[in-house]
């Protein structure tokens, strides 16, 4: 059950990934980029704060002098993916962004697992190619759809 | 170039959930998450800064604010279920979400955004990767 509920929460991952930026491109016509992620990052921090207040987290600073450098490396990275992201999203197609990040990911998701989390087995490897098979159909369905129409 | 990049952006997110997930083992997913977004609070604060004459100013609407905080909540679930699941497995369950609200989105014309119905096919694609999700847990 409570597995369950954690596949549940990584599909509405997907969701937020998707709707987040939607919203956020809108935003951008009236605000401009740089206001519009300035705007983003201080109501995810005010939230975050808010969260740490009602699950009374805060105690968990005092353990931040401990942490090891490398483990505060996820802010700057998810900044160059930000950066990256706004590079190569106007220089080539939908179906090829999907699927070389897709492949990315898995390609470093696969070495993490297996060198750091110690999850990695067959079953994944093979769901993950049906995974990647069914992303090419339905993008490849998407483009045909779409150029039909034109 | 732009492909090499895009490739390499993918390899980028997999080791920033991982860092994200890390700190949140050490400390928590909600301290993970404020460390996370401050970073770039700080960034985009300086380049509002320096930038201010040159950013467009339109007035401030409360709904601005929505977007960052389903940011929150992402980091927050990236958090949680990374430590369970690992990283293949989240990114793998993550992107069937995707490309299911990306059709819902679509054919509806939901968010603001031009409608373009979904095709039996790309349905057809979906069935294909929650098989793949099901291979990988079953």
């Amino acid at each position: 059950m409570t597995l369950l509920l954690i596949y549940g929460l990584a599909v509405c991952i997907g969701v937020l990934v998707t709707v987040v930026p939607i919203m956020n491109g809108a935003n951008t016509r009236v605000l401009g980029t740089i206001r519009v992620s300035f705007f983003h990052y201080f109501s995810a921090s005010i939230t975050g704060v808010a969260f740490l207040l009602f699950t009374a987290s805060f105690g968990d600073i005092k353990r931040l002098p401990e942490v090891p450098i490398h483990y505060f490396l996820g802010g700057i990275l998810g900044l160059s993916v930000i950066l990256l992201m706004n590079y190569y999203s106007v220089r080539i197609k939908a179906l090829h962004i999907a699927i070389l990040l897709f492949l990315g990911q898995m390609t470093m998701g696969l070495a993490l697992d297996y060198f750091l989390f110690d999850k990695l087995n067959v079953k994944i490897i093979i769901g993950l190619l049906i995974v990647l098979l069914g992303l090419i159909v339905q993008s490849e369905s998407k483009k045909s759809a779409s150029s039909s129409k034109t | 170039m732009a492909k090499l990049l895009a490739y390499f952006t993918g390899l980028v997110l997999s080791l920033m959930v991982t860092f994200n997930g890390l700190l949140s083992g050490f400390t928590s997913a909600y301290l993970s998450n404020v460390v996370y977004h401050a970073f770039g609070l700080v960034f985009f604060g300086i380049f509002l800064c320096l930038l201010k004459k040159q950013t467009t100013t339109g007035a401030f609407k409360w709904y601005y604010l929505v977007p960052g905080f389903l940011g929150s909540l992402t980091i927050i679930l990236n958090n949680i279920v990374l430590n369970v699941l690992g990283v293949t497995l989240m990114i793998a369950f993550t992107l069937v979400g995707q490309v299911i609200t990306s059709l819902v989105i679509d054919h509806w014309g939901l968010l603001g955004k031009s409608i373009s119905r979904s095709t039996r096919k790309q349905w057809f694609g979906v069935g294909i990767m929650i098989i793949g999700l099901a291979t990988m847990v079953l």
